[in-house]
């Protein structure tokens, strides 16, 4: 009832303020597929990840390094199934039965990439991905891209262009 | 991937048969295949020629476990200007393959395999089936 009754200057300012323009802030951003290995997580750039599998029939191919752990069936093509364990020098994970498969392209080709779980696939500010640190192992010097937080945690973005590329030269 | 495929490319034109023939035989527990018409004859393998025929398993980077013990064939292979004939475990049989079946083999697996000739895999529902292309293989082999 004892509503405060407003000015004219203040009808006409609330007016002024609704037709300012819409001023567009949007920040880039890169979707990631985030996702673990032996309890560390790692991300790919969701552009270079096609599909995730679960619960996939994976066939021994022999002839191939242990990392290349098959093949598998996706709705009648035959993709490969690596694993990156090797690769980033992390123990073997001794439980695969709840294992994701992500199916990835890069650097021309094509692979599934065997890893223990997946956590999120997430729109990311690419303010808050930073350069990989100098102190990094020179074992992912050459295939990370950047570190982020997430979830308080640290989150590697690998480079699938650069894996691909070298585990087809025999990295791995 | 008729590019890929080589030899094999021709199963994928419509104009062509929705099979391929191929002759199929395990080496070490691994089912493998060769196009039939690389396959000029078979015949067994006798105790007094045995030692005389390189193993299929050994061309192809393939281990054969305990071969003594194993009933072999001779199989000739079909090259241009000759023939070689290798020792293979029995039985060998000879198949009709669904060609929509017959895939490239996948990016990876064509770049780090150690298996010498291995040109293309069948995936089916108890495991995979690997074809060979033996003629470039042997080409390679004689000429080096």
């Amino acid at each position: 009832m004892n509503k405060q009754e407003m000015t004219l200057d203040q009808v006409l300012s609330q007016r002024r303020e609704a037709k300012r323009e819409i001023v567009n802030v949007d920040e880039p951003t890169a979707k990631l597929v985030i996702f673990e290995l032996q309890g560390d997580w790692f991300a790919f750039q969701g552009e270079k990840i096609r599909e995730i599998l679960s619960q996939v029939d994976v066939f021994f191919v022999p002839g191939c390094p242990t990392s290349l752990e098959g093949v598998i069936n996706v709705r009648g093509d035959i993709e490969s199934v690596i694993s990156l364990h090797e690769l980033l020098q992390l123990p073997e994970s001794v439980d695969m039965s709840s294992s994701s498969y992500l199916l990835g392209s890069g650097a021309g080709m094509s692979s599934t990439i065997r890893v223990d779980k997946v956590v999120d696939v997430v729109d990311v500010l690419l303010s808050n991905i930073h350069k990989p640190p100098t102190t990094l192992p020179e074992h992912l010097r050459a295939i990370v891209s950047g570190i982020l937080q997430f979830k308080e945690k640290t989150v590697t973005a690998l480079d699938l262009d650069r894996i691909f590329a070298d585990y087809s030269h025999g990295l791995g | 991937m008729s590019e890929v495929l080589g030899n094999l490319g021709h199963v994928l034109s419509p104009a062509f048969s929705t099979t391929l023939e191929v002759v199929t035989f395990c080496v070490g527990g691994q089912r493998c295949a060769l196009e039939a018409r690389q396959v000029r004859a078979l015949q067994p393998l006798t105790d007094e020629n045995s030692g005389t025929y390189p193993a299929i398993g050994s061309l192809l980077g393939l281990p054969e476990p305990n071969k003594a013990c194993l009933h072999r064939q001779i199989v000739t292979i079909r090259l241009p200007e000759s023939e070689v004939e290798l020792s293979v475990a029995a039985p060998v049989e000879l198949h009709e393959l669904a060609v929509d079946l017959i895939q490239p083999l996948p990016d990876m697996v064509a770049a780090r395999t150690q298996l010498r000739g291995l040109r293309a895999l069948v995936m089916e529902t108890d495991g995979v089936t690997l074809i060979f292309d033996l003629r470039n293989l042997l080409s390679e082999v004689i000429t080096s």
